[in-house]
């Protein structure tokens, strides 16, 4: 087995570890924002507003009345 | 309402999309069409939303008392003779009563605790955890007034107006908070709780007799550290489930029992420790379809406790009107013994193991 021969055999066994560790991951990983100002989604548009929100917003559940175990 | 405010943006949670942990449609502009499918406490489902970027401590949270609720189930369990966990119904009302002290990464770094109403800390930003806000949210009918001093009659644990010590990680680590992996079914079991020996262990004053009696002497019985320096404190009644066993109102009082809780080999074995009596009756769990609590007696009503009001001088270290040693205060004095007079009826067989009736005189 030659040089060459080995170094085609390591980029070929790096690049299926990588492929490997790649697609065996499941874990959820949130994206960055497609929109490019924060007007232009409607999350940020509303909940950045104090005033819109007040005119929108919903009443607070009751009072539980109480603080809690400990 | 859900204010966020615009330096939440620049953070690192902030770079992430509103709707890559909240769903919802960002490109609706009315309430209801852009709310379809929302999650509002993201990580409720922690395993999901947080674990890509904060996977150890989410893998050892799962073991958190403050997650997992254990400590409850096992009581239940030990009281009832079996688990509630596959009993539909049972399990409803849990979450709907017990459930609701659980705690989320968000109730404690992004919001107030859901059971008190939630709300944003600081406009949506991430940080530690906000003692007011936060800890005594939840903790705020035994440990918080004690812990602050807000008990009529009673000033603030000592270590509050140490430096560090306004914030309750002082003692309490994001490290016992996050857990180091360990289950546990009862809180005290935990190795990453605080001890007082923690940092007290090689400062304690060689020549202070009551700590060369009590505490590391193996030839008399040792106390922990509250049985002397903490001041009364809230012991419960009516304030649970229901159930008409219990109806009084709370009380003060400091009460010494035998250390019969399993706490040996964590550090606990104390021979007499304070405790705390817990609201709890055969008929605590009625409302849940449970008349009576077939292995009542299987645990104490009074429970190990480490009351969060310690102060150097208290009235059992006070020797001022004494012959100068503390014996008066304790020895002669049935006051702070936890008898069988101090149970009702349907509590005398479940405590038997750690009322102190042979040491009274």
């Amino acid at each position: 087995m030659n040089i060459k021969s080995c170094m085609y055999g390591l980029a070929l066994i790096t690049i299926l570890m990588f492929v490997f560790l790649a697609g065996c991951t499941d874990k959820y990983k949130p994206v960055e924002s497609i929109f490019s100002s924060i007007d232009e989604s409607s999350c940020t548009h509303c909940h950045l507003n104090a005033a819109t929100l007040e005119e929108v917003a919903d009443p607070l559940p009751p009072d539980p009345g109480h603080t809690g175990e400990g | 309402m859900v204010y966020v405010t615009k330096n939440f943006l620049s953070t690192s949670h902030g770079t992430i999309s509103c709707e890559g942990c909240h769903k919802g449609d960002p490109t609706a502009f009315d309430k209801a069409e852009a709310h379809v499918g929302i999650v509002a406490a993201p990580s409720q489902n922690d395993q999901t939303y947080c674990d890509a970027c904060h996977s150890q401590i989410v893998d050892n949270y799962a073991t958190s008392l403050h997650k997992n609720q254990q400590g409850y189930f096992k009581r239940i369990e030990n009281r009832l003779g079996y688990s509630i966990k596959n009993d539909a119904t049972l399990m409803e009302h849990f979450n709907e009563e017990c459930g609701t002290c659980h705690a989320t990464c968000g109730q404690c770094h992004v919001s107030r605790p859901v059971s008190v109403r939630g709300g944003f800390l600081d406009g949506h930003n991430f940080g530690a955890p906000q003692r007011d806000n936060n800890c005594v949210a939840c903790h705020g009918s035994r440990v918080g007034p004690e812990y602050l001093g807000t008990n009529e009659g009673f000033v603030a644990d000592v270590h509050r107006f140490k430096p560090g010590g306004g914030n309750c990680s002082f003692c309490h680590t994001g490290m016992e908070m996050h857990t180091s992996g360990v289950e546990v079914d009862y809180r005290y079991l935990s190795p990453d709780m605080p001890r007082c020996e923690d940092c007290h262990a090689e400062s304690v004053d060689a020549d202070n007799i009551y700590h060369r009696f009590h505490w590391k002497s193996s030839a008399v019985p040792s106390l922990s550290c509250h049985v002397c320096h903490s001041q009364p404190y809230k012991n419960c009644n009516g304030c649970h489930t229901g159930g008409a066993g219990i109806t009084g109102s709370s009380y003060m009082k400091l009460k010494i029992a035998k250390n019969e809780f399993g706490l040996e080999g964590v550090g606990r074995d104390y021979d007499y420790v304070t405790v705390r009596h817990i609201p709890v009756a055969p008929d605590t769990y009625a409302s849940w379809g449970i008349a009576d609590l077939p292995n009542f007696e299987a645990e104490p009503t009074w429970k190990y406790a480490t009351p969060h009001n310690i102060q150097r001088w208290t009235a059992q270290t006070d020797t001022r009107n004494t012959d100068g040693t503390c014996a008066d205060n304790c020895h002669k004095s049935s006051e702070y013994y936890l008898s069988t007079q101090d149970l009702l009826d349907y509590e005398v067989e479940a405590n038997k193991n750690i009322v102190m009736d042979d040491k009274l005189n």
